[in-house]
């Protein structure tokens, strides 16, 4: 036999290290719930979100909580982690409903197969007939978030030019917050609009400094996500603009770096949606649902927003810290 | 004298020797040994693995990828890259969408493949007339038609409202979710690796990613080879874009992003070689299979989500290597 | 000797630009001879059977073939005229099977229903059959072009063009890089080819490599036909003398 022995063995005990890799996280069967959210799990929100659904699990020792999701938001790597937590059978389903057409397929069948699915962060928001007949919703009321942003703006002062940075572009929940800010400033006859900036935070932030460029009167900022508020105040300060009085921002959910702005008067508020409640609420209702057959509250349990500023942020810095809030 | 060899090796060929030497000499062994060992793994991990309704949701993944795999493989084996599949992929799907949602599906699918065509007739001429690098010319090309369709959607999805006549082609569930696009994948598979194996263009195609000046001096229009191979894989992605679409009822400019990538490794795995002139059809169809299977597999045997990269890109290796390790001791 | 040069090329210049590749060279051959083609490198010999190849036109000069001028315009025609060349490098696909090579470009199909497949019986027989009568030893045609030796590949390669029923074959440094032993397997092929009644042009710029086989010789010198010789005429170390020299006297010459 011309194949190298030694080399066989080495590849046979590589395969081994796998198995006995990947079966050192093989599942047991206690009740088995899986949230899947649309992530990407890498982004700081989420990980508040995860630590939620974990903390809810913890609680009780015959639950065990998987908690996945891609690593950068794909729908389709999405879509793939639904299909394969309804077929690992799992007791019950948390999931975001990021793109309710898409995954009607998959979750109607498996809701009408006896399925409990609590649906959390991302609702489904088409005609309350045609929605997914989830148990519950557990998350911010998107809209109503944006009205909130551009209400509380207004309340510190009336801008010129006002933008919603989209960083999800195509999912629903992410353009009705935009909806509800621009719908809010037109009313109060503030020229508005959404801007898309991608999923992609160092391309997004130069959108955003070729947006203010071309549209010198800009000076209200609605941002829908941390990470990305955090490239774009560096790259609108290298531009030479004071952040804060030449433009100011209002943001959603919280980091610590959030929180520093805010004290440095960059960020003038932002708001909670109060995401570890969403897992941690959203485990609790499947769990309990599952083991005692209690009925959740109905959609929408809401979240949020708390509106957070400057007074609020000393008690927060800890609990930020150790990715509560 | 030569009769005297014949029976000799006759003698010395047993039927065990005769029939591993087949085995190993098929390009495709190395993957397909690699999926069952997987799929076994995966199997003994969660007993759910195997229920139909799983292997079938496996397999709808395995047919999207599938396919745009085949046509990067076809690419391959001429000696090129074709980094625009993915572009082509979101693309189609858009048109396709926007397309059907105002005349007749079957129409608005005829018109979405015949775009493709003519992408990849482009994406050909410019790599062998000007002489580019087809790596240079497909990423232009991908960056292209990513850029113009992020910009024309400004990142919305369009849903679809057509009718349900390409939607029943595809995607329609049949049983404990079997669909039309697991066949597409499975006759496409056949067809092509027929194609590659058996007609003369499938000699040619060898001959010119294995040696393109000895295919010239024998006679090979190399360039319409070439040329033919990017318009193949280019209809192949749009296929998938349009089948993906039927599934999801929407498109989205962000679609596909990472996929050409997918689908090289796959046809890797499969055993198609990056330098070109040696690859399989089967191969490719395997070498989906293990990328569409790692995901769901490893979620079922509860892998913490963030080692599935960490588990694809060790599989690649190990698999790219072990093609190589039985290349080479045929050779 | 039939009466007339299957081949005659006259008068034939080339240009690349201001480069004179080749200056009013003739040249002819006859069936069932070996005409040794020599020149120092850069002579122009490659020049002169690219265009009898087809590869490119002569920029004056004209070509007889059997008698009847032609102009070819293509490699393919050259091809369909029964001109074949083989190149060390140009002629097998190492990554391909020896029966997949055999018939590149040319292969036999059969056909089912409006398909035309491969016929891989054929081509494996006809390959077999070939590559033995060359002398070389392989149990399968479908073994890899990697496992043959230099030499038992240009063996196949002149094999294979007289399989496809070549008249004319040129032979463009046949024996560059291969060791005595292979040389051999080389020459004997060249020799089957020569009763088969194919004319031959033999390029090199080794005297040593082309002389035994060789009936006549014709010698280039940067672009010019300086000589033409039977082997009676000359011996191999005056042959070489010739090139080295770019004269027939065998001293150097300024200018023509």
């Amino acid at each position: 036999m011309r194949i190298n022995l030694g080399k066989l063995v080495a590849v046979l005990v590589l395969a081994g290290m796998l198995v006995a890799g990947v079966a050192a996280f093989a599942a047991e069967k206690t009740y088995t719930i899986y949230v899947v959210v649309h992530g990407g799990i890498a982004d700081p929100f989420w990980k508040v979100c995860e630590k939620g659904a974990k903390d809810a699990g913890a609680l009780y020792p015959d639950l065990k909580v998987i908690y996945t999701g891609p690593a950068a938001f794909n729908l389709e790597e999405f879509m793939a982690d639904i299909n394969a937590a309804i077929a690992s059978k799992p007791d019950a389903l948390v999931c975001t409903l990021t793109a309710p057409e898409a995954m009607d397929e998959v979750l109607r069948p498996a809701i009408a197969g006896g399925l409990p699915v609590v649906a959390i962060n991302a609702p489904d928001l088409r005609p309350v007939d045609q929605r997914i007949p989830v148990l519950t919703y557990v998350g911010e009321d998107s809209y109503f978030i944006g009205v909130t942003a551009a209400t509380e703006t207004l309340k510190r002062f009336t801008p010129k030019r006002a933008i919603y940075l989209n960083h999800h572009p195509g999912a629903r929940n992410i353009e009705e917050r935009g909806a509800g800010y621009v719908d809010t400033m037109k009313a109060h006859g503030v020229t508005a609009e959404q801007v898309n900036i991608t999923e992609d935070p160092i391309k997004g932030a130069e959108i955003v400094a070729a947006y203010v460029k071309a549209h010198p009167d800009t000076d209200a900022i609605f941002c829908g996500n941390t990470q990305r508020t955090e490239t774009v105040i560096p790259r609108l300060e290298a531009e030479g603009l004071t952040v804060g009085k030449d433009i100011k921002i209002a943001q959603m959910d919280i980091s610590p770096k959030i929180l520093d702005y805010i004290k440095e008067g960059k960020v003038m508020f932002t708001m909670d949606q109060q995401q570890y409640l969403q897992g941690y609420l959203g485990v609790l209702f499947a769990y309990l649902h599952v083991k005692f057959g209690f009925t959740p509250p109905p959609a929408p349990v809401s979240t949020g927003p708390a509106v957070i500023t400057a007074e609020d942020i000393p008690q927060l810095m800890e609990l930020v810290e150790e990715q509560y809030r | 004298m030569a009769n005297e060899e014949n029976a000799r090796d006759r003698d010395q060929g047993s039927l065990a020797a005769r029939i591993t030497t087949r085995l190993r000499r098929n390009p495709a062994v190395g993957v397909i040994g690699a999926f069952l060992v997987l799929f076994v793994i995966f199997s003994s991990l969660n007993s759910s693995f195997l229920s139909v309704k799983n292997l079938t949701g496996i397999f709808t993944i395995v047919s999207e990828l599938g396919i745009v795999t085949i046509g990067i493989a076809f690419v391959m084996i001429t000696g090129e890259f074709d980094l625009s599949v993915s572009s082509v992929y979101a693309l189609s799907g858009f048109l396709f969408v926007t397309l059907a949602n105002q005349i007749n599906s079957l129409l608005a699918l005829f018109v979405t493949l015949a775009i493709a065509v003519a992408i990849g007739f482009i994406n050909g001429l410019i790599t062998v007339r000007v002489r580019l690098p087809s790596f240079i010319t497909t990423l232009g090309m991908q960056m292209f038609i990513r850029g113009i369709l992020l910009a024309v959607t400004g990142g919305a999805s369009v849903s679809y409202h057509g009718d349900r006549i390409v939607p029943a082609m595809f995607t329609n569930i049949v049983g404990q979710g079997f669909r039309p696009s697991h066949l597409w994948f499975i006759v496409i598979t056949v067809v092509f690796s027929l194609i590659l194996t058996r007609t003369r263009y499938g000699n040619w195609v060898y001959a010119t990613g294995g040696d393109r000046e000895v295919a010239r001096a024998m006679g090979v229009h190399v360039d319409r080879v070439k040329i033919q191979n990017f318009m193949i894989s280019a209809v192949l992605a749009a296929l998938s874009g349009c089948i993906v679409l039927t599934r999801f009822k929407i498109a989205n400019a962000a679609f596909g992003v990472g996929m050409e990538l997918e689908a090289i490794a796959a046809a890797v795995i499969g055993g198609t070689f990056l330098t070109g002139g040696y690859g399989t059809i089967i191969g490719a169809f395997f070498g989906a299979l293990i990328m569409g299977m790692m995901r769901t597999g490893l979620i079922m045997s509860g892998a913490p989500a963030y080692w599935y990269q960490a588990f694809v890109g060790a599989i690649l290796v190990i698999a790219a290597t072990i093609n190589l390790k039985l290349h080479r001791i045929e050779m | 000797m039939p009466e007339q040069p299957i081949v005659k090329m006259v008068n034939i210049s080339k240009r690349f630009g201001a480069v004179q590749a080749l200056d009013r060279v003739s040249l002819d051959v006859n069936e069932g001879e070996v005409l040794g083609l020599l020149g120092d490198n850069g002579a122009g010999k490659s020049t002169l059977i690219k265009i009898l190849a087809g590869i490119f036109p002569p920029t004056e000069g004209e070509i007889y073939f059997e008698g009847k001028p032609v102009r070819l315009s293509s490699p393919k025609e050259a091809r369909e005229l029964g001109i074949e060349t083989v190149h060390q490098k140009l002629s097998l696909v190492d990554i391909m099977t020896i029966s997949r090579n055999f018939f590149l470009g040319r292969e036999p199909v059969k056909k089912i229903g409006p398909f035309s497949f491969l016929d891989k019986r054929k081509m494996d027989e006809e390959c077999r059959k070939v590559v033995t009568q060359v002398g070389v030893r392989v149990r399968d045609p479908n073994e890899y072009v990697s496992i043959l030796s230099g030499g038992e590949r240009q063996a196949i390669s002149i094999g294979r063009a007289m399989y496809f029923g070549a008249r004319i074959l040129i032979l463009d440094e046949p024996m560059t890089a291969l060791s005595v032993r292979e040389q051999r397997t080389v020459i004997e092929e060249v020799k089957n080819a020569k009763a088969a009644g194919a004319a031959i042009i033999f390029i090199t710029h080794n005297v040593y490599h082309v002389y035994p086989v060789a009936d006549r010789f014709v010698i280039l010198d940067k672009g010019k036909k300086i000589g033409e010789v039977t082997k009676a005429e000359v011996t191999a170390e005056e042959l070489t003398e010739i090139v080295a020299a770019g004269s027939m006297t065998g001293e150097p010459e300024i200018g023509s």
